[in-house]
């Protein structure tokens, strides 16, 4: 059963373009804008805006590299960065400095840009972030209902069973993680959401859902389990040591943890040492890779059932 | 009839010189001013990471206020807030006394406010609340001349044109 807020995302109310399309210099909005106007169908596929010094601006539409509008291309020079950079951060640049070292920073509404410049280290320690080059603007989509195959598995007799989804980037992961985390909205959730992307309001206020905001996965798992008495820890692309160290030790207090990963197939994500620590102790039940294929909006899913150890396929319904 | 013409000279001229003592008072008063507010926006960059717009929106001062400078930097145009500092200026440059020295300064560290990270900030912040610093001591020292001397003025000047009326 959907809720309001949650038609209310789904049936497009809060249109996250049109949102961040105020923040950009008027030049690249009225491109993408009139990009739309043109391309209609195209608006719910734009996934990213990319800005580059002395390069091209381009829109990320269902996989593909849009630089040409129709027939132009629009070039973005240091300063046309440097001032986005500036509108995006409300001129508050210095707000965003610690996440702009980790090479990202998070909006309000649950945009995530992520950028790159020129380093300046102190030995191996990255001081800071300085002459932004380039920038790539995550457009959020709140859609919901495409967790309904695998959701009877995460959630089985009442009991909820650790979950670790994998996939390339830009497929779907930290959708499908909101999707399961607005429909176990009434159960503890923590929801560990480092860099702002996996909290959606429309679809999670008014929920018992706790939010971590900005905490480190690690440091967030931690005290998700410790101190929340969370039914489930629900987090987004895990993968370094200090991360697994912190499930394993949260593992003895039986929190289930349901988190996505970066990779291609099992077969790689089981290459990952840190990964394959995990699989080692038994700490996911499922393992669940994620597939969509351009303009589909319908993913398919590959389990791998550690417990039981087999596999088999799902596929989803098509999404409102 | 001629006295009362005389009174008239002696009260303008004289009073023409306590309001230019008042101008120089008030530059002093806005150079202070606007040194506090540096020094209250570089401790809130550098201590809490302050987005720009609050830090505006959090400042209370009497002598700003006045000059309506506050106002213009808090205003918000189509939901982005924009940090609007050499505008601000200008809407409020017929209240702003300061000379064309410190006006330049007081241009240049808006200008550095937001744009860049904490660090390089705070060495931008820190050359310009020195240069601030040092104007506003030479405006102190100028004010406790002036003043005397405008008030001086105006009543010698204003008690000859008198005489001479008469």
């Amino acid at each position: 059963m959907v809720s309001t807020s949650v038609q209310a995302a789904v049936s497009g109310k809060n249109r996250p373009l049109s949102h961040i399309l105020r923040y950009l210099p008027a030049r690249f909005a009225d491109t993408v804008r009139e990009y739309v106007r043109s391309n209609p169908a195209h608006e719910d596929w734009i996934s990213e805006l990319r800005f580059r010094a002395g390069g091209l601006f381009s829109v990320t539409v269902a996989g593909q590299n849009v630089c040409r509008f129709p027939e132009r291309f629009v070039y973005c020079s240091a300063e046309d960065v440097a001032q986005t950079l500036s509108l995006l951060c409300e001129d508050s640049v210095h707000t965003y400095g610690e996440t702009m070292k980790e090479g990202y920073l998070f909006l309000d509404g649950g945009y995530r840009v992520g950028l790159c410049g020129h380093a300046r280290c102190d030995d191996d320690r990255l001081k800071s972030v300085y002459g932004i080059t380039s920038l790539s603007i995550r457009i959020p989509h709140g859609v919901f209902g495409i967790a309904g195959p695998v959701l009877p598995l995460i959630c089985e007799d009442g009991a909820i069973r650790p979950t670790l989804f994998y996939a390339p980037p830009g497929i779907g992961k930290t959708t499908l993680l909101r999707d399961v985390a607005a429909s176990l909205r009434e159960r503890r959730i923590a929801l560990i959401d480092t860099r702002g992307e996996l909290y959606q309001e429309e679809a999670m206020n008014c929920t018992l859902i706790d939010v971590l905001y900005g905490y480190p996965r690690a440091k967030g798992i931690e005290i998700a389990t410790r101190t929340l008495a969370a039914e489930a820890v629900i987090c987004d692309e895990i993968g370094t040591a200090e991360e697994s160290a912190a499930i394993l030790t949260a593992q003895n207090s039986g929190v289930p943890l349901i988190a996505s990963a970066h990779a291609e197939n099992e077969t790689m994500l089981f290459e990952r040492p840190n990964i394959r620590l995990l699989r080692d102790a038994g700490i996911f039940r499922y393992y669940i890779g994620l597939r969509r294929k351009g303009w589909e909006k319908r993913f398919s899913f590959h389990v791998f059932d550690a417990w039981q150890n087999r596999s088999f396929d799902l596929s989803s319904e098509e999404p409102s | 009839m001629r006295w009362v013409g005389a009174g008239f000279l002696f009260c303008s001229v004289f009073g023409c010189g306590i309001l230019l003592a008042g101008q120089e008072k008030e530059r002093t008063r806005q150079c202070e001013a606007f040194l506090n507010f540096f020094e209250y926006i570089k401790n809130q960059i550098h201590y809490f990471l302050a987005p720009t717009k609050q830090i505006y929106r959090d400042y209370r001062d009497e002598v700003l206020s006045k000059t309506g400078f506050l106002d213009c930097l808090s205003q918000e145009g189509d939901g982005v807030y924009q940090n609007r500092w050499e505008e601000a200026f200008a809407a409020c440059r017929d209240r702003i006394m300061l000379s064309r020295e410190q006006a330049q300064i007081v241009l240049a560290f808006g200008s550095c406010i937001g744009k860049s990270n904490e660090e390089m900030q705070m060495n931008s912040f820190e050359y310009y609340i020195k240069a601030m610093t040092k104007e506003t001591e030479k405006q102190r020292s100028v004010c406790a001349k002036n003043v005397k001397l405008y008030q001086t003025l105006g009543l010698t000047v204003g008690a000859m044109a008198a005489l001479l009326f008469l």
